[in-house]
């Protein structure tokens, strides 16, 4: 597969803070690269020397082939799309003309009626960004990402601070873009967005590289077992509940058994109840995520 | 081309649209030269010719031009008293008889004020315009040391004290209009991220900062005509404005003030500091320059401090522009190669860091 980044031990250092510790990263046409961590992880450092905005201390950056030294070449900003972790549109224009303005950086670029067709904002137009919701603000950032038809994306915490339809639309948008082949660099603290977006991810914490993968393979790896819940009738004594499973807790008015075979584990819980003539009621499975898997790998939850 | 319409075309939306900008650019010259006109008006009479004593001496060899130096100046309602030596010249003006005093001989023209007549300031290098003038037309031949380019006073025309502070106005709103607009735009652009958001684009910030002072540039140019057609409709002040020269003065004084503002914006990064030391700035060159009284009649001091102010020279082009002021033709054309060329530099420099230092 065609590479279009590859970094190697890349640093920052902010004073005397390493900000980031030696990052080896590779990014594939066509894939959505996910770049997860908790807040301060050294996230929006590393997007940002790659887009150009800041300098590394250390270390190598080759995208599209060539390699980057000091600043981004015009040549390669011609091929890439930007979205900043904050959004700010020039003041006193509309969303066409803000596009429009976008089209006089670049050389080559798109028709700005398919722009705001992609994006879903064709009858916000006329409308001046102020007037517009969280969404569909994040949604016309896109758009000026796009103008330039980019081969490559960079995606800082996207979805950050909007409600999850807005979410759920601009996770629409993102998948729409890479089944167009782009290729999407994002950065994001919610392992929700991750999981349903990216095909490989990084973690990284305090700097640091965690581990790599993609999120079936990490959450195999690390995200422990799967838990199925259920609630049934009469409530079972402990001794009784026992004899289903040794790995059974009780938790309020549901039982919780925490399992590697789930197929199995159902079948030994049907069953049960009907050895026991209880009725089955909300049996939930809740598989391991990405959330898991940084918990198992760090000890801290995502967000602490 | 293209490109660079669809930028200007944009660029141009913004500028229209942002009300307090435009405000600024086109009516706060006219706005101030009003209030100061009236202020000056109310204070000194300005709109009226104002009775000035001036004592002549005129050398022996010069004698026979006595008669036509007093016949243009009554043409003109001046009324000269002629002493017999310039000690008893200088005795007039020190005893305050007269509020000025000239010596006129083949070899120099001196001009002696008296600086208790503080209010008589402005009228008295009206004045000596005159007479550097009138000693060129009548006199030729003669005094060939005054190297004056020919500028002629409207005769019978209300050239008054307001005459003299509509430039000044005029220079003073628009260096504040174009100095404060440039700084604060992309000291604004800085704190919100969009200079962030362009550096990641393939434009340079010098075309980006150019595409923004465009705007200001006609601006400043539109409002300086408005407000001397303003003042000629208001205070009837008639200058003889060579408008070729004139175009030139404020489009070099706007570069320079835009170019200002860039370097302002990169220095002070924060967008209130800009501001701050922008006012002040102005301030200081409000108070030392040749704005309010002339250059000539300045203490040692403040003419020392007004040499480095951009404005003094500013108000000198501008005057001769108008008519209302002496100055060699070389000098006016120095000053504008100087402000074009260090203000372009300023745009230039400017607008390449102002994205450059984006990457930190």
């Amino acid at each position: 597969m065609e590479k279009i980044i590859t970094v190697k031990n890349l640093k920052k250092m902010y004073g005397s803070f390493e900000a980031l510790k030696g990052i080896d990263i590779e990014v594939y046409k066509g894939e959505i690269f996910g770049f997860l961590g908790p807040n301060g992880a050294g996230k929006t450092s590393m997007l940002e020397i790659l887009e150009g905005l800041r300098r590394p201390s250390d270390g190598e950056i080759h995208m599209f082939g060539k390699e980057v030294q000091g600043d981004v070449l015009p040549e390669l900003k011609e091929r890439i799309g930007v979205v900043l972790q904050q959004t700010s549109f020039l003041d006193h224009l509309k969303v066409k003309e803000i596009l429009e303005l976008f089209t006089s950086f670049f050389k080559k670029t798109l028709v700005i009626s398919d722009a705001l067709k992609m994006v879903d904002l064709e009858e916000k137009s006329n409308d001046y960004p102020e007037n517009l919701s969280g969404g569909q603000r994040q949604r016309l950032a896109i758009a000026i990402s796009l103008i330039n038809d980019p081969d490559l994306i960079f995606l800082d915490e996207p979805t950050t601070g909007l409600d999850p339809q807005s979410r759920e639309s601009i996770w629409d948008l993102i998948e729409k873009l890479k089944s167009n082949g782009k290729t999407i660099f994002l950065t994001t603290h919610y392992m929700e967005e991750a999981q349903r977006l990216c095909d490989r991810i990084t973690i990284i914490d305090h700097g640091e590289v965690i581990e790599m993968g993609t999120p079936e393979k990490l959450i195999m790896k690390y995200g422990g077992e799967s838990k199925i819940d259920f609630a049934c009738s009469p409530t079972p004594s402990i001794e009784v509940l026992k004899g289903l499973s040794e790995n059974i807790q009780r938790i309020d008015d549901h039982c919780r058994i925490t399992t590697k075979n789930i197929t199995k584990t159902l079948e030994d819980i049907v069953l049960w109840s009907k050895k026991y003539n209880f009725s089955l009621t909300n049996v939930f499975l809740i598989e391991p995520t990405l959330e898991d898997v940084f918990l198992n790998l760090t000890g801290r939850e995502l967000r602490e | 081309m293209k490109k660079m319409k669809i930028l200007i075309k944009e660029t141009f939306n913004m500028f229209i649209r942002d009300r307090q900008t435009t405000i600024i650019m086109f009516f706060s010259p006219i706005a101030f030269m009003l209030i100061l006109g009236f202020v000056i008006s109310g204070i000194s009479g300005g709109t009226q010719n104002v009775e000035v004593k001036v004592a002549i001496h005129m050398s022996n060899d010069l004698q026979m031009y006595k008669k036509a130096l007093e016949s243009e100046a009554k043409k003109s309602g001046f009324a000269f008293t002629f002493v017999r030596s310039d000690s008893e010249l200088k005795k007039f003006v020190s005893s305050a008889k007269t509020q000025m005093g000239i010596s006129i001989s083949s070899t120099a023209l001196n001009f002696f004020y008296n600086q208790s007549f503080g209010q008589y300031n402005n009228y008295l290098l009206i004045l000596q315009n005159f007479i550097v003038q009138t000693v060129r037309k009548r006199m030729s031949g003669i005094p060939t040391y005054i190297q004056v380019n020919p500028i002629s006073i409207k005769k019978n025309s209300n050239l008054t004290v307001i005459s003299f502070v509509v430039p000044g106005a005029i220079a003073i709103a628009i260096l504040t209009a174009c100095i404060l607009s440039t700084a604060t735009t992309f000291s604004k652009y800085r704190s919100n991220d969009v200079l962030k958001r362009i550096r990641v684009t393939p434009i340079s910030g010098s075309v980006f900062a150019f595409s923004i002072a465009i705007h200001r540039f006609w601006s400043s140019l539109l409002s300086s005509y408005l407000t001397l057609v303003a003042s000629e409709l208001v205070f009837s002040t008639l200058y003889n404005v060579n408008w070729l020269l004139f175009t030139f003065m404020i489009s070099s004084a706007v570069i320079l003030s835009i170019g200002l503002g860039t370097i302002f914006s990169i220095v002070f990064r924060d967008m209130w500091t800009t501001l701050n030391f922008s006012t002040l700035l102005l301030t200081v060159m409000m108070l030392f320059s040749n704005v309010f009284y002339p250059f000539s009649i300045m203490p040692d001091y403040m003419r020392t401090i007004a040499y480095f102010m951009p404005v003094t020279y500013f108000m000198k082009g501008l005057r001769y522009a108008l008519g209302i002021s002496p100055m060699y033709g070389w000098e006016f054309m120095a000053i504008n190669v100087i402000f074009v060329s260090i203000g372009s530099l300023m745009m230039i420099v400017g607008g390449r860091s102002m994205l450059y230092l984006e990457r930190r």
